[in-house]
């Protein structure tokens, strides 16, 4: 509607569109908080970053929480990587997660009793990375051929062969060995790994590996960062916007995309490496197809190319679903969340207000209508919530299917209505509908709705942000 | 080489029929891409839908021996209740999660569709349970049906797979190539804003494609159900995945190609299965995919693709 | 710019601080009225009146403050079947318990997704929540693997209903305990009756590629070898092939007389029966205990399973009258149920069983003093139909393994 016809304006006046960019952007908060981060010196924005990590290892024993800040550090630095494939020089590489398990396999085959190999950790950490370029090398030669979608299945193809050959290589038959051979240890992986030891320093809490990583991301990051700032940084970025252009001003596109390959894949296999002594195991699991779905989310969340979007993009996906865990928490993050979303949707405040009030309203016309019933279970402010606006129910699961469904066919419906006043009168019932849906069926199966608000999330985002938070708006040349 | 020459038949036949469903979906898969250049990971969720669509349908003319109205019109109406819902449902993902993003970057589409994807798979999960639910075909159409020669065996359930797939595929080439619609496909698909101005409503042409190519996941779902029983919610993951290759090595965005990528994939799997090992299936799939790629990156059927971003 | 970075990311330190003690917060908040006032009007709308009444009677038999089981599985993506299932019949235990003692233990869901280390940071979570006192999982033994050391050192009794890797016995994890019996004993039974009972002297193997099925396909394999038998050909498939009809060309080619299919997935193995009967091929198909389930294997095989053999750790526990309410009961809420259900109603009452007799014994509930009483756990019956109790290793006293043949739409027993 609106939104179309001003895309198209676009369209037709692009040097007053490319005028206007600079003045879009800054009137968006979010996006001047991005800026404003840039615009720190590097030097102290590594310092700030490495003051809030480390902080929690100084001051908390609590190892799940130490387990979460490890786990997003090294999200983070898995995330650079891809960042920096997909990212600055905009290679759809799918396969990325398959680098960060040979970089763990590696380390496994080298550190444990396996193959009864135990190499100090610098020889394996410089043998994996080793591994991650050779590795980047052979996937990154068939994308000099391969452009775009072509190029994404390809490597998609090679994360799953890597997935299907680490659970099934357990009885290969070799010519020079009388018996089959266990290559990978199968589904049930290799075991017992060695802990890291630095400098004399054998890493054996789970703080110390919170630091390692730590270290590491923020190795990673210097090296991102002065590799965007370099010649083939700059490189990418022009393969990125248009590589045939960037193939006619005299760049080896070629190479550069080798080079991409090459970075990435080290950069995930030293993670994979740290990973896996962390774990202090392998298992085929670890790197499937679910990591990769997570990390695509957080450069994309966080804007693609950004440094501290990922950090942010990282935050985000691995503390919100642990949050989601606790059904208590998640029923006040969901009704933050909707009501947070009302408000910035609708715009004069008082309408707002209005649709909540109805929505109550509506609940309690339901409640008279029958008071005999029992009501839906709920905890913290789910029971409020239960209290003020649910319908009595009998048969909850089935009452919340229905609800649900319903929540969902009315989305649909209002996706069509053109007229503002006929969205609003629909959008009374949704969510009404929604809280009972939450109350009687979704609160009850927290695994579940944890997914179920992870996808409609990434949906939901991405429509309203298509470039991220931290993404900066790119002029695009069609 | 005795029993390669001997099973050989019967996986061609294994392999057909599993080709047919693999080609269905990357038929959908292919029609999306070429029309929004948009990879719709949420295509296989909704070839899971149509299956679940068709299990409900089917239970519900069953009575424990046999159908209480006559087999045909079950079967019947299990594809168009599926290809009918799995429209809309279609319709409503493009609605909801892409039409917004169609000038967005294009991994911000990608991502939103694999958020679809989970929503979807998840959203079934919570309604219908994890439960895996079985179809019972016996009692539509009997086993016995169907042709034997020799050492080979083709079930009237296995016949049916082939031949939707080839009879759908050529109703939907003929769609594209002969009718209105399909012209204005073919305008939106090479540039949409000079579609829009030659008068074609874009939005209209994209609606019928995400529900003409999500009917196609439907009738899939409900053939994998009859040939190959079992549905439940996370049964489009891999299904879709396997469709979005077969489209690939067709050359993505070719109809007749989506076809071919389906039925080859469906015997490189058959025969690895019964010529290599079950263990290498995907690998050997894959492995084909990436060679195939190499020497025509643009796929089998695929026109050379022009240098525009 | 410096202040507004620094008062980020204390912001964002602050989100994080805040959730890991505001859980504990909202938890103890929402819960420390349900327990002091027993009767808990919402929190279970199935609960009877009359028991909590009934409870009331016995005098200090409730702990203060909240108690939480913690259970952890596949609940969601591939094995979400397999995790439900667990899941459902871990609450219907917890809700008999707090039933029929008054209790009101609450059950927390660690989603595993299958992944080690998801269930690494799940364990974490578990263990940092002072409210758990006891866990349930996990399912895979790869994930018992990668979180044994973490619960031992917690002195926190975790008991899986379904890790059977034999390994696990011995990698000296004091807080682990299984109520299944391990591969070491099923494979042996399963390879031992092939050979004797039905006499084939060739024999295909296929397993799933899980842990518990590659295992499990190992040891028959060696006990086939054992008892003189060929083995015809070794696939491994995974869980979510569908058409098996390429596979069945080649067993069928293969001449082998049985096929074991050790698989997890009963509807898998349905689908190998109905692919070997379209082509005609007479193989017997042979399934582990993976493969009980009436629903999913000789309903979803339409009658192509006729014949068939399954082993089970229980005797069907359908024929069980202990299990009789816990079956009925189930039926009405979820449907019909597999083979992974039912030990994890016992692992969970296990766990609940030693809180109680921990509080009866001291007064309080804590970590070592239930893990000491899982130690002790002597049931005289359980809903499998066989009393149960551990070794010192964890592993259960006694385990044993029954075949069953698929005659006239039913498992009946063949020994």
């Amino acid at each position: 509607m609106n939104g179309e016809l001003k895309a198209s304006s676009d369209r037709l006046g692009r040097d007053e569109w490319v005028a206007e960019h600079t003045g879009r952007t800054r009137r968006d908060p979010v996006a001047a908080v991005g800026a404003a981060i840039e615009r720190v010196p590097f030097a102290l924005r590594l310092a700030v970053i490495a003051v809030g990590f480390a902080a929690f290892p100084l001051l908390t024993d609590n190892s799940y929480v130490l387990r979460i800040v490890g786990t997003v550090a090294l999200f983070a630095a898995l995330a650079l990587g891809l960042n920096l494939v997909a990212g600055f020089a905009g290679l759809l590489d799918l396969g990325y997660v398959a680098f960060y398990g040979i970089g763990g396999y590696t380390y496994a085959y080298l550190s444990s009793e396996f193959l009864g190999i135990h190499l100090p950790t610098p020889l394996t950490l410089i043998i994996v990375i080793a591994t991650g370029v050779l590795f980047g090398w052979l996937l990154g030669l068939p994308s000099m051929r391969l452009v775009g979608d072509y190029l994404a299945i390809a490597t998609l193809g090679f994360l799953l062969v890597f997935n299907q050959l680490t659970a099934s290589l357990t009885r290969v038959h070799l010519p020079w060995t009388d018996g089959p051979v266990d290559m990978t240890g199968g589904p049930n992986g290799i075991i017992n790994l060695d802990d890291l030891s630095l400098f004399g320093l054998t890493a054996t809490s789970i703080k110390h590996y919170v630091i390692i990583i730590v270290v590491m991301l923020l190795t990673v990051m210097t090296v991102v960062h002065n590799v965007d700032r370099s010649r083939i940084g700059r490189g990418w970025r022009a393969l990125r916007e248009n590589d045939l252009a960037a193939e006619t001003m005299g760049m080896p596109t070629k190479r550069l995309k080798l080079l991409a390959f090459v970075f990435g894949s080290s950069i995930a296999g030293l993670s994979g490496a740290v990973f896996a002594a962390w774990q202090g195991a392998v298992f085929p699991n670890n790197f499937a197809v679910p990591v990769l779905i997570t990390l695509y989310s957080i450069i994309v969340l966080g804007g693609l190319g950004s440094i501290p979007g990922v950090l942010v993009g990282s935050f985000v996906l691995v503390v919100v679903p642990e949050l989601l865990r606790d059904v208590a928490l998640a029923s006040t993050l969901f009704y933050g969340a909707v009501v947070l979303t009302l408000i910035v949707a609708i715009k004069p405040l008082w309408r707002a207000g209005a649709v909540i009030l109805a929505v109550a309203a509506l609940g309690g016309l339901a409640r008279l209508a029958a008071p005999e019933a029992s009501l839906p279970p709920g905890e913290g402010l789910g029971a409020l919530v239960s209290h003020i606006l649910i319908l009595p129910v009998e048969n909850a699961t089935l009452v919340g299917n229905v609800a649900f469904v319903a929540v969902l066919g009315l989305m649909f419906l209002s996706a069509y209505l053109t007229s503002p006043t006929a969205k609003l009168l629909v959008l009374v019932p949704s969510l009404w509908l929604l809280a009972l849906a939450w109350q009687t069926r979704l609160s009850q199966d927290p695994s579940v709705t944890r997914l179920l608000l992870i996808g409609a999330t990434l949906v939901a985002l991405m429509n309203f942000r298509p470039a991220g938070l931290f993404g900066r708006t790119r002029v695009e040349v069609l | 080489m005795d029993a390669f020459l001997a099973q050989l038949p019967q996986q061609l036949v294994n392999g057909l029929s599993l080709g047919g469903v693999y080609a269905l979906i990357a038929l959908g898969y292919s029609m999306v891409y070429g029309v929004l250049k948009l990879l719709n990971f949420a295509h296989g969720d909704v070839y899971m839908v149509g299956a679940f669509i068709g299990f409900f349908v089917m239970t519900g003319f069953l009575d424990g021996a046999g159908p209480i109205i006559p087999a045909v019109l079950v079967v019947l109406l299990m594809f168009l209740a599926a290809m009918v819902g799995c429209g809309i449902l279609g319709v409503g993902v493009e609605r909801i999660a892409y039409r917004r993003l169609r000038k967005a970057p294009r991994i911000a589409a990608l991502i939103s569709a694999l958020g679809v994807s989970f929503f979807i798979q998840n959203a079934v999960q919570l309604t219908l349970s994890a439960n895996f639910r079985s179809y019972q075909p016996q009692l539509l159409i009997p086993p016995e049906l169907g042709l034997s020669l020799l050492d080979v065996r083709i079930s009237a359930t296995r016949g049916l797979a082939i031949v939707m797939a080839v009879v759908l595929m050529f109703a939907l080439h003929r769609l594209v190539q002969r009718t209105k619609l399909g012209k204005s496909m073919r305008a939106v698909a090479t540039d949409p804003e000079a579609a829009a101005m030659m008068g074609i409503d874009v939005d209209r042409v994209i609606v019928a494609t995400f529900f003409i190519g999500s009917a196609l996941a439907g009738a899939a779902g409900v053939i994998t159900g009859l040939v190959f029983i079992r549905v439940w919610h996370f049964m489009g993951f891999l299904a879709g995945l396997k469709g979005f290759v077969a489209a690939v090595i067709g050359g993505i965005g070719n109809i007749p190609g989506a076809m071919l990528g389906g039925f080859i994939l469906g015997l490189v799997e058959t025969f690895a299965i019964g010529f290599v090992s079950a263990t290498f299936r995907d690998v050997i799939a894959f492995a084909v995919l990436i060679l195939i790629l190499l020497i025509r990156p643009q796929g089998l059927l695929g026109a050379k693709l022009p240098d525009k971003a | 710019m410096r202040t507004r970075l620094t008062v980020l990311m204390a912001l964002l330190a602050l989100v994080l601080a805040a959730c890991g003690g505001e859980a504990d917060e909202t938890t103890t908040t929402a819960a420390a009225p349900d327990t002091t006032t027993a009767p808990a009007p919402d929190a279970d709308t199935t609960t009877p009146a009359p028991t909590t009444t009934e409870v009331m009677e016995g005098p200090t038999a409730v702990p203060d403050g909240p108690i939480t089981l913690a259970v952890m599985g596949p609940f969601t993506g591939g094995a979400a079947s397999i995790g439900q299932e667990q899941l459902n019949f871990a609450r219907l235990a917890v809700q008999h318990f707090n039933e029929e003692h008054g209790w009101d233990v609450q059950v927390f869901e660690g989603d595993t997704e299958l992944d080690a280390s998801r269930a690494v940071t799940v364990a974490e979570g578990i263990i940092s929540d002072s409210n758990v006192y006891g866990v349930v999982g996990p399912a895979g033994s790869q994930e018992v693997d990668a979180v044994g050391q973490m619960f031992t050192d917690a002195t926190l009794a975790f008991v899986s209903p379904s890790a059977t890797d034999p390994g696990l016995s011995d990698r000296g994890f004091d807080a682990f305990f299984r109520v299944v019996p391990t591969d070491a004993d099923q494979g042996p039974t399963i390879g031992n009756f092939i050979v004797d009972e039905i006499g084939a002297s060739s024999v295909f193997i296929i397993d799933d590629q899980t842990s518990y099925s590659v295992g499990l396909a190992d040891q028959i394999s060696d006990a086939l070898d054992a008892g003189g038998a060929e083995v015809a050909g070794r696939e491994s498939v995974t869980q979510d092939l569908s058409d098996f009809s390429s596979l069945a060309t080649v067993i069928g080619g293969s001449g082998a007389e049985v096929v074991a299919f050790p698989g997890q997935i009963a509807s898998q193995g349905a689908l190998l029966t109905r692919a070997l009967q379209e082509q005609g091929i007479d193989v017997t198909v042979f399934g582990g205990d993976g493969f009980f389930s009436a629903e999913d294997f000789i309903e979803g095989a339409g009658g192509a399973s006729e014949g068939s053999y399954v082993s089970s750790f229980a005797p069907d526990i359908t024929g069980v009258d202990e299990a009789a309410d816990v079956v009925t009961q189930f039926q009405d809420m979820h449907g019909d149920f597999g083979t992974f259900g039912p030990p994890t109603y016992v692992s969970a009452q296990v766990v609940l069983e030693a809180m109680l007799r921990a509080f009866e014994a001291s007064g309080t509930v804590d970590r070592a003093g239930v893990l000491a009483e899982v130690g002790n756990t002597n049931l005289a019956s359980t809903i499998l139909g066989q009393p149960l109790s551990f070794e010192a290793n964890g592993d259960v006293v006694g385990a044993q393994f029954f075949i069953f043949r698929v005659e006239g739409g039913e498992f009946v027993l063949a020994d």
